[in-house]
């Protein structure tokens, strides 16, 4: 089995901003000389996430709303009461979603549904670049 | 909802790429570019983009901050000349005007989007008063003050208009605008989206 490794630089806004990193992610794929195997897709912060869902702008904003009433931003996190920052929303929503996802490979290519694309989702109000870490395994 | 009327595009990530990838792509011509790099280069994008910049002044900055060995004459010379239409944008702009208003937000500076313009050919499609220059409207930020400005330039209404952006945060804030919007992924998925909406003439793929 071979293993393959690349990291991903994004430069995201802030808050709860989507990046479709799909084709990056195809790009790294077929790079690896892997034909079939797995894609391990993995979001190494923790005020943000990866998720497969279809990339259209009105599920972006419902996926921001509802995880404003889960998670609001003006809410009192315990977390800013340690002084260091006050991204409380950011953590807990991340600890809500994935900060991986796992695709399957067939013939050097993502096996994604039809409407299935790989989002990064920064949520932090104050770290623009963000990197993601791109891991295939197989043969 | 109601008619769509107008359509806005963002130029850059749009109908051509952003002015950062381009850059990147003429300063650094190796294929990583650290973190550092492209933030740095992320906010030059922004301050050009809103005129808190010139053209000439981003040019010495990001060859600053690129170690680049290239002139900024070099630069501002070479970037509208790099930029191709994203490709089959061209056909679909000129589908798109057969049943409304096609209206540009350009976050690239008059002096190189009219350079763009000539070497794309899109000149015979996009005229100046359908044109709106971000460096030029005198906004803090791209959002949400852009729609207000947006809406009053091309004369429509939340209602009528459909935002086409690459920045989820921008389509984000028009919807909650009450503006329609999709997030630009390729001319294929964009091509989809407004077949859904019956903005095209030709028939829906399967």
């Amino acid at each position: 089995m071979t293993i393959f490794t690349k990291s991903l630089t994004l430069v995201l806004e802030g808050n709860f901003c989507v990046a479709n990193i799909t084709e990056q992610v195809r790009s790294v794929v077929q790079g690896s000389g892997i034909q079939a195997g797995i894609a391990l897709v993995f979001y190494p912060h923790t005020t943000g996430a990866v998720t497969l869902v279809e990339h259209e702008a009105g599920i972006i904003v419902d996926l921001e709303d509802v995880l404003e009433k889960v998670a609001p931003t003006g809410h009192d996190y315990k977390h800013h009461m340690r002084g260091y920052d006050t991204n409380g929303a950011a953590h807990v929503r991340t600890a809500l979603l994935t900060t991986s996802v796992t695709v399957p490979i067939i013939d050097s290519d993502l096996l994604l549904g039809t409407y299935q694309e790989i989002l990064a989702i920064n949520m932090d109000p104050d770290a623009p670049t963000r990197t993601v870490v791109v891991q295939v395994m197989g043969e | 909802m109601g008619q769509i009327t107008h359509v806005a595009f963002m130029v850059g990530g749009v109908l051509v790429p952003r002015m950062m990838d381009v850059t990147l792509e003429l300063l650094h011509s190796s294929s990583e570019v650290d973190r550092h790099t492209k933030f740095d280069i992320h906010f030059l994008e922004r301050d050009l983009s809103l005129g808190r910049i010139t053209p000439e002044e981003y040019c010495r900055q990001a060859i600053k901050c690129t170690d680049s060995t290239d002139e900024p004459s070099y630069m501002m010379h070479a970037i509208p000349e790099q930029i191709r239409l994203v490709p089959g944008m061209k056909a679909l702009v000129d589908e798109l005007a057969e049943k409304c208003m096609t209206c540009l937000v350009s976050d690239y500076p008059r002096l190189w989007l009219k350079r763009i313009w000539e070497n794309t050919g899109l000149s015979s499609l996009l005229t100046d008063d359908r044109t709106l220059i971000l460096a030029e409207a005198n906004i803090p930020d791209t959002y949400p003050e852009l729609f207000q400005i947006v809406m009053h330039t091309f004369e429509t209404r939340p209602g009528s208009a459909l935002w086409i952006d690459y920045s989820s945060p921008r389509t984000s804030w028009a919807i909650r605008q009450g503006i329609d919007a999709i997030v630009f992924v390729d001319e294929g998925r964009l091509r989809r989206e407004l077949e859904m909406r019956t903005l095209l003439t030709t028939a829906i793929r399967s």
